[in-house]
């Protein structure tokens, strides 16, 4: 196998099945995700390839122990969805979901912070595309409510870049000191990984894309947001406090959650949150503990979006509050469902027990204890609402509303097999994650101690969850998070300020520039529910196409 | 081993007290609001991709 960045595959692919009608773009997609994975796996450790830019030298391939299992895992990931959404995707959607696995390679198989920005901002772009590719009013508010957080995020990552290269001379991407050009970069880092308060995107969007989006959606921006932060700043302390915050913010909204897909859309939240704080204590086995959660994550968080997915696919409705007994109708769903389910909650047998373990007794290795039993209480907190609530509530007792359910899709069953067999295989034999690790830390996860601590802890809080079952009984409710600050706030802010940017700008002259077109000066288009100013997104988009041109010539210059 | 197992099986019991009940204060508090009170929010079945199926297989519904 020749050895070439397999994100220009998945890049060169999205275009050509761009041009493709539906059928044969449907196996068009599947066979380039399978070219992909077969060109990640085969690239050997070491391999590298530079372009010279105008004077730059530009790592756009650089395979390590780090960035390969990230890689591969975003290829299989890529693989899976394209299998699971082969009936229901569209051809924007495949196109859409190719690029974004691209750019998300594209990033961790990056040497460098410049072609690190550049597939950073290419699976914004691409992502926003996957968003909208649902076609309804709430995917399209949720892309453009997304649009600008990353905008943001991305201004600063390219203004840390450009600053870190002014002041040190070095584009190369490695582990960065804190100091004030990077502090940019990491702040750049923590939007795409969801950190606690700038995590409201993940749940307010991935839940509103289509049912195959979402499986996409839940791997490839954290996930490399977990890899950038592992690479460039392991050991930095500040972080490991930011992923416990992360990990019990999640499973605290999760519980009140009652869309299915949102309560595992906070469920990433969380489990990031213990790959953050892994990378936060820094230790050769803490960043190998990361990798593994990262790597494991993938593949059992794809499997439960899969179930859930499959579940709104069938019934047409994704609240607990208006799901149940669909015990009966899709067993082997709920089969599925519960692999994934054992594998989030870290039960010995399935893929999340040993990364979980390794993750956790890193930090407890690495001499936080605090964080080590605070990450164990969010562990509570997933097995009762991943492994308990939710499937409780879809699939056990009876319907609280009309509920009729059309038939699954084959496609939908191979790809939930074929994770659910992943996820047993590496929980029944870890080596098989364990050997793609960075550094060859040994790690024995089956030991009796660990073996008696995880069935302790998850059995108690199943009898605890008995006694709790109608605490947890669903309510249809919508949980306010952070984002109310730029959901609602201008709308409420709007009409009190507007009278008075009304009078300052008819005092102004006439500018001597065509006037903005109606909708846009008018405040929100209908199709954006209100919720977002298009003036602020149309301005953020112009200044950070400006800082953009501007930062590559000071780069360049 | 004991010890250790009973240490673990109290602090699961007192998690699962801590988290669901604090959740729950929480929501009622100040995060939660009644679905279908905000804009561009999710579960309205007028925006779903695969509305329910009319004649799909009918689910026993809790009349309770």
């Amino acid at each position: 196998m020749p050895e070439f960045n397999p994100a220009f595959v998945l890049l060169v692919g999205a275009l050509v099945v761009a041009m493709l009608p539906r059928r044969l773009g449907a196996i068009t997609t599947v066979a380039v995700a399978a070219l992909a994975l077969l060109v990640t796996a085969g690239l050997p450790l070491g391999a590298t390839e530079t372009y010279d830019f105008y004077g730059i030298e530009l790592t756009t391939l650089r395979v390590d122990g780090l960035a390969r299992p990230f890689a591969l895992v975003f290829a299989s990931i890529m693989l899976l969805g394209s299998v699971f959404g082969w009936s229901t995707m569209g051809t924007l959607e495949r196109f859409a979901g190719l690029a974004t696995a691209g750019a998300a390679i594209g990033v961790v198989l990056a040497g460098d912070l410049l072609t690190l920005f550049f597939f950073w901002e290419l699976k914004v772009t691409t992502v926003v595309l996957l968003v909208l590719a649902r076609r309804r009013a709430v995917s399209s508010a949720a892309a453009m409510r997304y649009l600008p957080v990353h905008l943001v995020g991305g201004v600063l990552l390219l203004g840390g870049v450009m600053w870190h290269r002014v002041s040190t001379g070095s584009l190369q991407f490695e582990k960065l000191e804190l100091t004030g050009p990077t502090s940019l970069i990491l702040t750049g880092f923590l939007v795409s990984a969801a950190a606690v308060p700038l995590h409201a995107w993940l749940p307010d969007t991935y839940p509103t894309a289509t049912v195959a989006a979402m499986v996409l959606l839940s791997a490839f921006t954290t996930k490399s947001a977990v890899y950038a932060l592992a690479r460039g700043f392991p050991g930095l302390d500040l972080l490991i406090w930011i992923g416990v915050a992360m990990a019990l913010f999640g499973v605290v909204f999760a519980i009140l959650e009652d869309d299915i897909r949102r309560l595992l859309g906070y469920h990433i939240v969380s489990q990031v949150g213990f790959m953050v704080a892994a990378i936060g204590v820094g230790t050769a086995a803490a960043v190998n503990g990361a990798t593994a959660h990262a790597t494991a994550h993938v593949l059992y968080k794809g499997l439960l979006l899969m179930g859930a997915g499959a579940v709104v696919y069938a019934t047409g409705r994704s609240r607990t509050s208006e799901l149940g007994g669909l015990r009966g109708v899709l067993p082997v769903v709920l089969v599925f469902y519960m692999v994934g389910a054992f594998s989030i909650s870290g039960l010995a047998g399935f893929s999340g027990f040993p990364a979980k373990e390794l993750a956790v007794s890193s930090i407890g290795a690495g001499g936080e204890p605090v964080a080590q039993w605070l990450l164990k209480l969010a562990s509570v907190g997933t097995f009762l609402s991943v492994a308990l609530k939710l499937p409780a509530f879809t699939w056990f007792g009876r319907a609280r509303g009309p509920v009729s359910v059309r038939r699954v899709p084959t496609t939908m069953y191979v790809a939930m097999g074929v994770a659910a067999f992943a996820n047993i295989a590496i929980g029944l034999r870890p080596s098989l994650l364990f050997d793609l690790l960075p550094a060859p830390e040994p790690f024995v996860p089956y030991t009796a101690g660990k073996l008696v601590e995880s069935t302790v802890l998850l059995g108690v809080t199943a009898i605890a969850f008995v006694a709790l079952r109608a605490r947890l009984a669903p309510k249809a409710t919508t949980s306010l998070d952070t984002d109310v600050v730029y959901r609602e706030l201008p709308a409420w802010l709007g009409p009190r300020l507007r009278p008075r940017v009304d009078v300052a700008v008819a005092s102004l002259p006439r500018p001597a520039f065509p006037t903005v077109p109606a909708p846009w000066r008018r405040g929100a288009l209908p199709e954006l529910g209100g919720t977002v100013a298009p003036g602020w997104l149309l301005g953020g988009t112009i200044a950070g196409a400006m800082v953009f041109v501007l930062a590559l010539t000071v780069v360049v210059g | 081993m004991i010890l250790d197992a009973m240490i673990i099986g109290v602090f699961a019991l007192t998690a699962s007290f801590l988290l669901v009940l604090g959740a729950k204060w929480l929501g009622s508090a100040v995060v939660s609001r009644p679905a279908g009170t905000r804009a561009g929010e999710l579960g309205d079945p007028r925006d779903d991709l695969f509305p329910a199926p009319a004649a799909g297989r009918p689910v026993e519904v809790d009349d309770a």
